[in-house]
């Protein structure tokens, strides 16, 4: 949003020395790579520690490639154990499931996830994991048919459905000799997928529209949708924590998460291409949020030149640490600070509660105050949009040089 | 002179406004990053176990073994010796009525 008032590039590009931003670009880059490379290679449990937990009456196990042998006192083998994937909201969610020689699941046991606490908690309130033990790896063990999905949590509670299922496969295929037959993967298209695709394509239009007050008429109803079905309907708003799920390497399966990438893959397409900001003006269910709050009250923006400068530094500052923390800890969600799951989903604590309360009654006084000073998806478009223009100068110069030979 | 002095409130209020969010991000953060990992229970049988680790940071190895304890009666569970007393045998005098 403020980048057009306080411009990343310097307006001489003859100049050679390397300008400030720049150099905060490429330093930025940098520590993101040594938070990656920290995360990736200081993360990790082993299932091993609790493969006796979820095979009964196991108490030594042997392992054969990936599937885990439980062993009773007098050695005789009681059931078997193998850990899945899944991808929750967070990254991916790895689980170790143990089962009887009867084919009948007999333990659960989390041993990764990188999940929002509040998601994860939420999970274990509903007594998700409790849904297992007792069914059959002939069972389909698919939401809403033998487990009951949690609201609220759905991402979460279908990585960890996911990775049981594929536990369940490896033990039936290397320990119970009785390989389940292929998993059909249906891609998942529905009403908000139908919706974003919509908002994207009359944002397009409504940005190219000559006339000024259809150009107004088209924002704001892409706006109201996208507050509505976005927000409160589906609460599925852009987060920082799904920038760093991008960069951490977790991408989920886009059969099931086609909105993920239709969300994130269509906002970087754009500003990358186009240099245009599909998202923050036009469907952002926050931004709206927002902007209906300063119709009320007639608001308007506002960003005193004296400090504009150290509010642009203060939030680039925030959303960078977020994407740091994010990625040396390989846990998205635990950085993210918006408000959006307490104001779409009624969800948080104290805290969130009285961030989302200040930010309202703000709203009420100047136009989109958490976008202009808070929001950490401001500061990745000017990163974007900075190292676009850098690309762009290079290839020019490039093409000069080659054209003087 | 009122122009100066509204500018500079308002500049008071945003300066206000950001850095009480600011602090509610790092109360966020502090409170996200301290918050012990929410070590998972295991199941079993569909009983839910909470390892003995749940919300610390732990391994399975470092939960008690499971042992056979023999218990010894303490003496308060004994029962008193009784010293059987005779009783006095019930002697009825019992004539039957005659039938008629």
């Amino acid at each position: 949003m403020n980048s057009q008032s306080l411009p990343l590039s310097p307006k001489s590009p003859e100049k050679k020395s390397l300008p400030l931003p720049r150099i905060v670009l490429l330093v930025s880059v940098t520590l993101s790579f040594m938070a990656w490379f920290y995360g990736y290679f200081s993360n990790g449990t082993d299932a091993a520690l609790y493969v006796t937990e979820v095979i009964e009456g196991a108490v030594r196990f042997d392992t054969r490639g990936s599937l885990f042998i439980g062993y009773d006192n007098d050695g005789n083998i009681v059931g078997y154990a193998a850990t899945g994937h899944g991808q929750g909201y967070g990254g991916p969610i790895e689980m170790l499931v143990g089962m009887d020689l009867n084919g009948e699941i007999t333990g659960v046991k989390i041993i990764e996830q990188r999940e929002t606490p509040g998601f994860f908690k939420l999970l274990l309130d509903k007594d998700f994991f409790g849904q297992y033990p007792g069914l059959n790896y002939q069972d389909p063990l698919q939401l809403n048919q033998d487990l009951d999905a949690v609201s609220g949590a759905t991402v979460s509670a279908e990585g960890i459905a996911t990775s049981a299922r594929n536990a369940v496969r490896l033990i039936a295929q290397d320990g119970l000799n009785s390989p389940l037959p292929p998993e059909k993967r249906p891609i998942q298209f529905g009403f908000p997928e139908i919706t974003l695709i919509g908002l994207y394509a009359a944002g397009y239009f409504g940005h190219k529209h000559r006339s000024s007050v259809w150009k107004r008429r088209i924002r704001w109803g892409t706006m109201i949708i996208g507050m509505v079905v976005l927000g409160f309907i589906y609460t599925a708003p852009l987060t920082i924590a799904q920038i760093i799920a991008l960069l951490s390497g977790y991408w989920p399966d886009w059969h099931n998460n086609l909105y993920w990438y239709l969300l994130i893959g269509g906002i970087i397409f754009v500003t990358t291409v186009d240099a245009k900001n599909p998202y923050c003006s036009w469907f952002c269910p926050f931004g709206a949020f927002q902007e209906c709050l300063a119709q009320v009250t007639n608001a308007k923006n506002y960003r005193p030149r004296r400090l504009a400068n150290f509010f642009t530094w203060l939030q680039r500052g925030l959303a960078f640490t977020a994407v740091l923390v994010g990625l040396a800890l390989r846990k998205p969600g635990i950085a993210g600070y918006e408000p959006f799951a307490t104001l779409f989903d009624f969800r948080g604590n104290v805290v969130e509660v009285v961030f989302l309360l200040v930010v309202t009654i703000a709203s009420l006084m100047m136009y989109r105050p958490f976008c202009n000073y808070l929001c950490p998806l401001d500061p990745i478009y000017d990163f974007i949009a900075e190292s676009r223009r850098w690309v762009r100068e290079g290839w020019q110069v490039w093409k000069k040089r080659t054209a003087k030979k | 002179m009122e122009k100066a002095n509204g500018e500079k409130i308002k500049e008071i209020f945003l300066a206000a406004f950001v850095l009480v969010c600011v602090g509610l991000i790092l109360t966020l953060w502090v409170n996200a990053f301290s918050e012990k990992d929410v070590d998972t229970p295991y199941f079993y049988r569909g009983v839910p176990e909470l390892s003995g680790s749940f919300g610390m940071t732990g391994t399975a190895a470092e939960q008690p073994a499971l042992e056979t304890v023999s218990v010894t009666p303490e003496p308060t569970h004994l029962q008193p010796t009784v010293t059987p007393t005779s009783t006095p045998d019930l002697i009825l005098n019992f004539t039957p009525e005659a039938d008629n």
